[in-house]
């Protein structure tokens, strides 16, 4: 009796302070935000709030600019998921390699993740505009293009994002057996009938897990979206997150805004728990 | 506001914010600044003759010109009052490029930091020089008129060309930075700024001379084509459900700042302000505002209307018109359509 007593005290005061902050920070401006969505809530306090049922739930999907800032979203998240996970990879087979950097590599590569996204896309910014057309020697650049702005914009993430999937590839490239390695090294295998029989099958779990990481966080990008680009050129930068601050706070609509939001959510949140889903049945297999 | 520790002096922008804010304002009407302030700097926080906010300033923008090439190059800025003039002065600027030492003749852009320049300050001129803005705006709003076909409108894609075609070759990079400091540094002739650029002006260059020229639409002298745009930036209002002390305290400081000498010496010196007071006579301390001063003198002045414009209209639709415009992926007549479309979007909701 005692000693579950003190279990449960030892419980609640773990669990207690996050799960308060939690509420009042998430759940509770969760919950508001939701009654907000079928209102004409407008952010001025003591005015009145109209319920105004699904009116704003129709508009969302009139909205073209949502749609194309959905589209501009895709478009980006396919460019980050792909570079960010090759690189990567790449990354990971170099690290892996028996030289004596290696430690020292691992360490350089991982640290711009250390480095606010916000502050990256600043010093990115400065690189794209004024250091890469003096090497090139072009008047030209990525961010006054829309086709090449999306691009640019994942050339960034992959320089932030790539080392930590890094981190996560190292970890299953030095899970593999090395009898494997050794066993196809006699058998006469090069290395890239190695790569491509031996370590890439063996890495596909956390292929699938960087996959998922790197999709939601390309889907949720704001901060670097906002210094490197801020939606120019004509708004084709403009991804889901930013678009919803422009809804609600350029033209002040704020409940049309908050259904964006729901709706982003639930896109992020299907994404999330299909990552959860599907990494949670590759354990089991392995 | 809604952090629940609401302020006892907050500042609104203009209309569009007071109509929303309406219940927070203390009226003002009795304060002794308000019979000092310069006529038309109130307007905008008044309704039915009750006032509602102390203006911050005058500010004003315009073609800043460096008065050393323009007499270099033998232009006389006296003679800028039509869009030809102008079109004249800045070809000559192209053509002399190499004795100027300058690289481009106009800073101007239309993204980044200083989108503004082009969505705001560029845009109000052909809503400023209507025969009666406000009225054109009402009329928007109740959809008995458009942009498209509008004489101003027309007029102004042309001075865009002109904008386009003397600035930069690629105006979708040029930051506020950029742009304000290859003016300073002599790289460019003509800065469409206003006078708050003077800081950074001064700090780069404390020689250079400048003033500013007036953006014309065309050549018709009926028009109001030598004026530059003046207008109030912001306005101070009293919260009105402070308590009355704090309140009384708040409408004290505000006419602290107005009536007194050192609320009037901070203005002018510390920020470079020119005051909405007549009572200040102190001496602008800067080459813009003393321009602005002058322009005003002669009543070469138009408003500010951006303010009346519905939220969003500026920052999104505008912004985006106008690089569309600028990349050609829409044509004079799309252009103004494109803000047509927006405005009653915005408007209508």
């Amino acid at each position: 009796m005692k000693k579950s007593m003190k279990r449960k005290l030892i419980f609640w005061g773990f669990l207690g302070p996050s799960l308060i902050a939690f509420t009042i920070v998430v759940l509770v401006p969760f919950v508001v935000g939701i009654y907000y969505s079928f209102t004409d809530w407008n952010a001025v306090p003591g005015s009145t709030i109209h319920f105004v049922g699904l009116v704003n739930y129709k508009n969302v999907f009139n909205d073209p600019q949502l749609i194309r800032a959905f589209r501009n979203t895709f478009i980006y998240s396919f460019y980050a998921v792909f570079l960010i996970n090759t690189i990567g990879f790449l990354l990971a087979l170099l690290v892996t390699q028996k030289m004596r950097s290696a430690n020292l590599l691992r360490t350089v590569f991982f640290m711009p993740n250390l480095i606010g996204g916000l502050i990256l896309g600043y010093v990115w910014k400065f690189l794209f505009l004024k250091i890469v057309p003096n090497i090139f020697q072009t008047d030209g650049n990525m961010l006054s293009k829309p086709s090449t702005a999306l691009i640019a914009m994942a050339i960034v993430a992959t320089w932030q994002m790539g080392g930590y999937i890094m981190v996560i590839y190292v970890a299953a490239i030095q899970g593999i057996p090395s009898e494997l390695l050794e066993a196809s090294k006699i058998d006469g295998a090069n290395s890239w009938q190695n790569i491509k029989s031996i370590i890439f099958p063996l890495v596909a779990p956390a292929f699938t897990v960087s996959m998922f990481l790197t999709l939601r966080s390309a889907f949720m990008i704001y901060d670097v979206n906002v210094s490197l680009t801020n939606g120019d050129p004509i708004r084709s930068t403009e991804l889901i997150a930013m678009g919803i601050l422009s809804k609600a706070y350029k033209e002040l609509n704020f409940a049309q805004g908050q259904v964006q939001a729901i709706l982003f959510f639930v896109v992020v949140a299907s994404v999330s728990m299909i990552q959860v889903y599907y990494s949670k049945k590759r354990e089991v297999e392995m | 506001m809604n952090s629940g520790n609401e302020p006892d002096i907050f500042n609104i922008g203009g209309p569009v914010e007071r109509d929303q804010w309406i219940d927070f304002l203390e009226p003002l009407t009795n304060q002794p600044w308000v019979e000092k302030s310069f006529k038309g700097t109130l307007d905008m926080l008044t309704i039915d003759g009750e006032v509602y906010g102390q203006p911050y300033n005058i500010e004003g923008y315009g073609l800043i010109y460096n008065v050393d090439m323009f007499q270099k190059a033998g232009i006389n800025p006296e003679n800028i009052k039509t869009l030809s003039s102008l079109e004249a002065a800045f070809a000559k600027l192209e053509d002399m490029k190499d004795t100027l030492g300058i690289e481009d003749v106009l800073s101007f852009s239309i993204v980044d930091t200083a989108w503004w320049t082009a969505a705001i300050h560029a845009i109000n001129i052909p809503f400023a020089k209507q025969e009666n803005p406000l009225e054109f705006i009402e009329n928007l709003n109740n959809m008995t008129a458009t942009m498209s076909g509008n004489d101003r409108f027309m007029a102004f894609t042309n001075l865009m060309d002109l904008y386009f075609k003397y600035s930069y070759s690629d105006l979708m990079t040029v930051s506020y930075d950029d742009q304000v400091g290859d003016f300073a540094l002599g790289k460019t002739a003509v800065l469409h700024q206003g006078n708050w650029t003077i800081g950074m002006l001064d700090e780069i260059d404390p020689d250079l001379k400048v003033a500013f020229l007036p953006h014309p639409l065309n050549d018709d002298s009926s028009w109001t084509n030598g004026s530059i745009p003046i207008g109030v930036p912001n306005y101070w209002c009293v919260n009105k459900k402070a308590s009355e002390d704090k309140k009384d305290a708040a409408k004290l400081f505000l006419d602290y700042m107005a009536s007194s000498e050192r609320g009037a010496k901070f203005l002018v010196e510390e920020c470079s302000f020119i005051p909405a007071f007549s009572n200040i006579k102190l001496e602008p301390s800067d080459q813009l505002a003393a321009s602005i001063l002058e322009y005003s003198a002669k009543g070469d002045t138009v408003p500010w209307v951006w303010m009346y414009t519905p939220s969003g209209f500026c920052d999104i639709v505008v912004k985006e018109a106008i690089q569309n415009y600028y990349l050609g992926n829409s044509d004079k007549k799309a252009f103004l359509e494109a803000l047509d479309k927006g405005w009653t979007e915005l408007s209508s909701k």
